[in-house]
């Protein structure tokens, strides 16, 4: 796919979610029911290089949420975001502390986990495990909507994103694009 | 966020780009053009909340990600000097800058990105960039998407209208 496909496919997609926020803003919380464990095929270290200030870093076990975004520096990671915060699974959202899951997958069979990492705003992030649209590989694709306390989203873009698990991150991420360094 | 293309690229690839990348080096110190000078604003809407700077000098750039406290801009990702002009990149200090039409191409290496080779713009007084990390040393390259940077008056109030008062990010 060419970016500029993936351009025309983001604005798409960026209608229909503004289109749609409104509804699911009012109806999401009565409808979703709350999961009590995240799902196996989620668990596990998730990286992926998109963002600017970073790559990012996803946790997930059963029971708890880590999301960070930084560099292995000296092959160590070196957050500049979020770093060393773990959220625990709850039945309610509590800034830095508790998140929680969706109890099922939805349609297309994204499970939606919430978070605040600030108290004026919080987060809807989709994960789902599958085979990359690109690669063979195993990864977790992820779509991410900040809203503000007023449930308004702050951007219009709701592109999927996917993270995968290496056994050596801090190599992987230096021998394939030169970002970092190592031990 | 997921504004990024991966794409792979062959080592052998890497190499002819590399080969081609070398003429435009010839024309390297080019001040940053009169109409890019000032300080730019990006807001990505990231659930890491913040603003993406940069300041644009004749003969220094700095780029960086944070927010405000007491209305003073305060980076979370590369917090650092700004870096200075030079025919040679030295990392963490100098860049390096040639010209494609009326495009600037700016290269940086950072302790944390390595080599980056930034194209900016301008249209319709808004600064736009697209970056690349690209080395011909490595077996893949990144491609960002193409990002508006505007320049803001009140950039403290901007982030907290976004986020309190509901007000649309599009500037």
């Amino acid at each position: 796919m060419t970016r500029l496909h993936k351009q025309l496919l983001r604005a798409g997609l960026a209608l229909v979610t503004l289109a749609s926020v409104g509804l699911a803003g009012t109806t999401a919380n009565a409808a979703t029911k709350l999961g009590n464990s995240v799902p196996k095929s989620l668990w596990g270290t998730w990286y992926e290089l998109n963002s600017q200030s970073g790559i990012m870093r996803v946790k997930l076990t059963a029971k708890t949420y880590s999301i960070s975004k930084g560099f292995f520096i000296k092959g160590k990671w070196t957050p500049n975001w979020n770093g060393g915060k773990t959220y625990r699974l709850g039945k309610k959202v509590r800034d830095q502390k508790t998140f929680t899951i969706s109890a099922k997958n939805n349609k297309k069979g994204y499970r939606t986990i919430t978070a605040r990492h600030n108290s004026y705003s919080y987060v809807k992030s989709q994960y789902k495990r599958m085979t990359s649209r690109y690669s063979k590989q195993i990864v977790l694709d992820h779509r991410e909507m900040t809203y503000t306390n007023k449930r308004r989203p702050t951007v219009g873009d709701a592109y999927p994103s996917e993270l995968a698990q290496y056994a050596n991150p801090a190599k992987h991420f230096y021998d394939e694009f030169g970002i970092g360094s190592l031990k | 966020m997921k504004r990024g293309v991966l794409i792979s690229v062959s080592l052998l690839l890497g190499a002819l780009g590399l080969g081609m990348s070398l003429p435009t080096s010839a024309n390297a110190a080019t001040t940053i053009p009169k109409s890019m000078q000032g300080t730019w604003f990006y807001f990505s809407g990231d659930e890491d909340p913040g603003l993406t700077r940069v300041v644009l000098k004749d003969k220094t750039y700095d780029i960086a990600f944070g927010t405000f406290s007491h209305g003073k801009f305060v980076k979370k990702w590369n917090n650092k000097q700004p870096l200075k002009l030079a025919n040679q990149l030295t990392v963490n200090k100098t860049f390096t800058t040639s010209k494609q039409g009326k495009k600037l191409i700016l290269k940086t290496k950072m302790a944390d990105w390595g080599l980056i080779t930034y194209t900016y713009s301008m249209k319709k007084g808004h600064l736009y960039q697209h970056w690349e990390k690209y080395d011909g040393g490595f077996k893949n390259a990144y491609s960002s998407a193409t990002f508006k940077y505007s320049k803001l008056a009140h950039p403290d109030k901007y982030l907290s209208d976004v986020y309190k008062k509901g007000l649309d990010p599009r500037v």
